[in-house]
């Protein structure tokens, strides 16, 4: 129907005055970046964390394609910018302060390893960017106050609680516990030492070594020690070399630990049949139980797209893109502050299992997984409920 | 005191500064203000923070019970899981659940900010999260089941709480630290220290409204005013209106006063006159009598053939000379009128710098020479010894006329006092209405004598005026001071009551040091 023409003429007059209240207290809200969501981080994809920071690299670029075949976040695409920090926290370091004033990305996720993120926390926290830390279990990293720093990991103190339940149940008593002299490698130590007292058992050796150390005499003095379980506390070459060193001077003990190496394949790789029997943790394998959604479904993806087995590694990279993508899509913005404020007090369920952190930041919700070898085969031996074989000791 | 003059001048002019102050404007206005709002701002202060602390407390007390209700409830939950797999006797199954439990309020404690402790059924320690040894002391010390206690260790303020879990036989402490809470307080405090500032810088801008629209103003008024000149402010309309008025009152004032002296004048002129013409009147009357007597005497003697011999002549003699003496009285007054007429006409041309402790000194050595001897006299000099700018023969004679009027007030004899002094006259003084501020030789000349009355006071200083009999005196002796100590810019004062003797205050400007 013809409107009359007085009304037409109030109509557009109407709308160049609200055009100009708009222009003037800008109703029409913030304008968004052109361009896609960058989300950077940097991995030791060569150096002495190659083989977890390839893994990782794997999860998170299998996320990146994922997201955005699903529309991306908030309607626009994601690009995960990854760099090489070799391993080493200066090069970390100076990336991620790259990342932010030169690549301008948006959001961060932290990189590998605790000593690494530790090293490069200053950065993003000066800068106010929230950092979801992938491939750090420290607990340390959650003591210095920072408020822009998030957990996905069990925390280090926490990795070796389910082998020491076991070690209860077995009549286990007398353990050692060795350690690397890193950040994380003596958090899990001192962590595992008081679960230890807690279950009432007792450690009649802890003692610290670096990774120029002799194996053989290490293990000697384990041996020496009289005790019944070892639990190493340390990276995979230092898993390696201490097993190889048990096997040297013919001593194995009731059970053998160790925290970092044994959910690899190359664990298997390097050892073949001595990795028999191995313990291990782990923050995410693929069960068939499937207490987790969508943990068969990035196995399956994975495998695909990689022709190769991941570790937790790749899933725990996987997973923080999954909480990452619920904490930007909940906030409805890429405001670091607003995400930041998100990540710190929503929960949400990934591959890996629950997120959900303290005041500190800290990681609560998640538990780990005991693994050992057994028969070739990395078995899921705890908890109880989702374990995939029986515990085997000596 | 005559020992410490600087003293006495500093404590007078302290008090000076004190009066001006309580009595400013900008004090009367702005204190019950100022006051009043500092008043309600800390009665604010203290109940808003006693509220706030009231909040903080009970807040902390929920906090404590929320804790103890979770951490029950996690270790009821260990025990019914227990139970529930019939491991209730288990002893490795009841390990592992203390342990895990254990592990669960230690995340607890940390997750919601709280330091705590564990201890078995044999005291054994089971947890200690985040506790400081020697606080761990001091807090199972105060520490009560089911209750918010607190305490203060090393300055710092905790609240406590203490619960069992009895199936287990565990003491479960937990603290935390009252400065959880002291940002509120904190922010209080931020608040009035901002409202202070914002008082403090109101107050000072309504200092400056007020001196620059009140006090300001006012000064352009009372400034002229207090220098004798015409207030001409303009810009505030009251004040321009006040100003005006006072400028119309001061020329009102100006023209009756002009009127007054003109008509003190002519009652000077009259008095003058009538006093020369009875002073006059009085010889001439002498001089007509005795000549007359003569004359007729010379008369009588002619008719009567006599002879103007012997007797006789020394007769006419004696009635010529007594009209002689009479004309020498004539001749005397007319002198002292113009000495006084000189004086009257300021002449100032034997002006030069004089101590007036030499003056008075002089007059002391004159006054014992020729005072009765049933006066006492007393002199106080004082030791700064004050230089004034003056004439010292008509200044002597001027203090001497004082001293003589003083004797005549004691013809049974009493005691004189004179002393000299400082004084320092900042603002014009009602008292000394005819001088201006400045510093001031006095000099007090004080009698035992019949006093004056207020009759006679209001005409002490009128040329002629005398209460004195006739042949006593001319009635221009305190004219004559009167007009002299004016001549030399200074000021004379008088007070008196009959039977009480009186106080003569005189007043003569300090030669300026250059």
């Amino acid at each position: 129907m013809q409107q009359p023409l007085c009304y037409n003429l109030r109509m557009k007059r109407f709308c160049l005055a609200l055009f100009a209240l708009s222009l003037l207290f800008g109703v029409s809200g913030p304008i968004e970046a052109a361009g896609p969501i960058k989300i950077g981080l940097t991995l030791g994809l060569s150096g002495k964390y190659s083989e977890m920071s390839d893994m990782q690299m794997k999860g998170l670029k299998l996320w990146e394609k994922e997201v955005n075949s699903k529309g991306g976040i908030l309607g626009k695409s994601v690009q995960v910018i990854i760099y090489d920090d070799k391993s080493d926290t200066r090069v970390a370091r100076s990336l991620y302060e790259n990342l932010l004033s030169k690549d301008r990305v948006d959001l961060v996720f932290g990189p590998y390893s605790s000593q690494i993120t530790e090293a490069i926390l200053p950065v993003t926290e000066k800068n106010g960017y929230p950092v979801l830390v992938s491939g750090a279990s420290a607990d340390k990293l959650w003591e210095k106050g920072y408020k822009y720093v998030f957990g996905t990991y069990t925390p280090a103190s926490k990795y070796a609680v389910g082998f020491l339940e076991m070690l209860v149940a077995q009549d286990l008593n007398d353990i050692a516990i060795v350690y690397a002299d890193d950040l994380f490698s003596t958090d899990i130590a001192s962590g595992t030492r008081k679960w230890a007292e807690r279950f009432g058992l007792r450690t009649l050796l802890y003692e610290g070594f670096k990774d120029t150390s002799n194996f053989d005499e290490l293990a000697r003095t384990v041996r020496a020690a009289n005790v019944q379980v070892l639990i190493v506390c340390g990276h995979f070459d230092a898993s390696v070399a201490l097993r190889l060193s048990l096997k040297k001077i013919g001593w194995y003990p009731r059970a053998y630990f160790a925290s970092v190496g044994p959910t690899m394949q190359a664990f298997y790789d390097r050892l073949k049949k001595d990795v028999e029997n191995v313990f291990s943790s782990s923050q995410w394998e693929r069960l068939i139980t499937k207490p987790f959604p969508g943990c068969c479904e990035f196995h399956e993806r994975f495998v695909k797209a990689y022709k190769k087995e991941p570790s937790y590694h790749a899933a725990t990279a996987y997973a923080a893109g999954q909480i990452l993508e619920a904490a930007v899509k909940r906030a409805g913005s890429l405001d670091r502050d607003k995400v930041r404020d998100m990540l710190a007090s929503m929960e949400a369920m990934s591959i890996m299992g629950r997120y959900g952190v303290d005041r500190t930041g800290k990681q609560i919700k998640h538990f780990n997984l005991i693994i050992q070898w057994q028969n070739g085969r990395k078995e899921v031996v705890w908890p109880d409920v989702l374990r995939t074989a029986k515990p085997v000791f000596r | 005191m005559a020992g410490c003059p600087q003293n006495s001048k500093a404590g007078i002019q302290m008090k000076e500064f004190r009066y001006r102050i309580l009595n400013s404007l900008a004090f009367r206005i702005i204190f019950p203000v100022v006051a009043t709002v500092m008043v309600m701002g800390f009665v604010l202060y203290l109940f808003v923070l006693s509220s706030i602390s009231d909040f903080a407390y009970k807040t902390i007390k929920d906090a404590f019970l929320d804790m103890s209700r979770e951490i029950y409830s996690v270790c009821d939950r260990g025990l019914n899981e227990l139970l529930v797999a019939g491991a209730a006797t288990d002893e490795k199954a009841i390990r592992i659940k203390k342990a895990l439990t254990i592990g669960m309020i230690e995340d607890l404690l940390k997750q919601y900010n709280f330091e705590g402790s564990i201890t078995g059924e044999n005291n054994e320690e089971l947890l200690s999260c985040c506790f400081l040894p020697d606080l761990q002391k001091a807090v199972k010390k105060v520490a009560k089941t089911s209750s918010v206690e607190s305490l203060v260790h090393q300055g710092k303020k905790y609240y406590v709480y203490q619960m069992r879990f009895d199936p287990w036989e565990w003491h479960i402490l937990f603290v935390r630290s009252a400065g959880e809470y002291s940002f509120l307080i904190n922010k209080v405090r931020y608040a009035y220290m901002a409202t202070g500032s914002v008082l403090l810088i109101t107050t000072l801008a309504l200092l400056y409204y007020l001196n620059r629209f009140i006090k300001f103003p006012l000064n352009s008024i009372t400034e002229p005013v207090k220098r004798g000149e015409l207030p001409e402010y303009r810009g505030i309309y009251e004040f321009e209106y006040l100003s005006d008025t006072i400028g119309h009152m001061m020329v009102e004032k100006e023209k009756l006063m002009e009127q007054i002296i003109q008509e003190r004048k002519l009652k000077g002129i009259n008095v003058l006159a009538s006093g020369v013409a009875h002073n006059f009147n009085n010889i001439l009357v002498g001089v007509l009598g005795y000549i007359s007597l003569a004359r007729m005497k010379l008369q009588n003697a002619k008719a009567a053939g006599k002879p103007v011999q012997g007797e006789f002549v020394d007769e006419i003699l004696d009635n010529l000379e007594r009209a002689g003496a009479s004309a020498d009285k004539a001749g005397s007054l007319a002198r002292e009128l113009s000495v006084f007429s000189k004086k009257m006409a300021r002449e100032g041309s034997h002006f030069a710098s004089v101590s007036i402790n030499t003056i008075i000194a002089e007059l002391n050595e004159l006054l014992l020479n020729t005072f009765p001897k049933n006066i006492e006299i007393v002199v106080s000099l004082t030791d700064e010894d004050p230089l004034i700018e003056g004439d010292p023969s008509q200044l002597e004679q001027a203090l001497l006329n004082v001293c003589v009027n003083s004797r005549d007030a004691m013809s049974d004899g009493g005691k004189l006092t004179i002393e000299t002094s400082l004084a320092s006259i900042a603002n014009k003084d009602p008292i000394y209405p005819y001088i201006q501020p400045g510093d001031y030789a006095v000099v007090k000349i004080f009698d035992t004598g019949k006093g004056i009355d207020n009759e006679t006071m209001v005409h002490i200083f009128e040329p002629f005026f005398t209460t004195k009999p006739v042949d006593k005196g001319t009635g221009l002796g305190l004219a004559t001071v009167y007009t002299t100590i004016r001549a030399h810019h200074g000021h004379v004062r008088v007070e008196s009551n009959p039977g009480e003797g009186s106080a003569f205050t005189i007043l003569l400007p300090v030669l300026k040091q250059s």
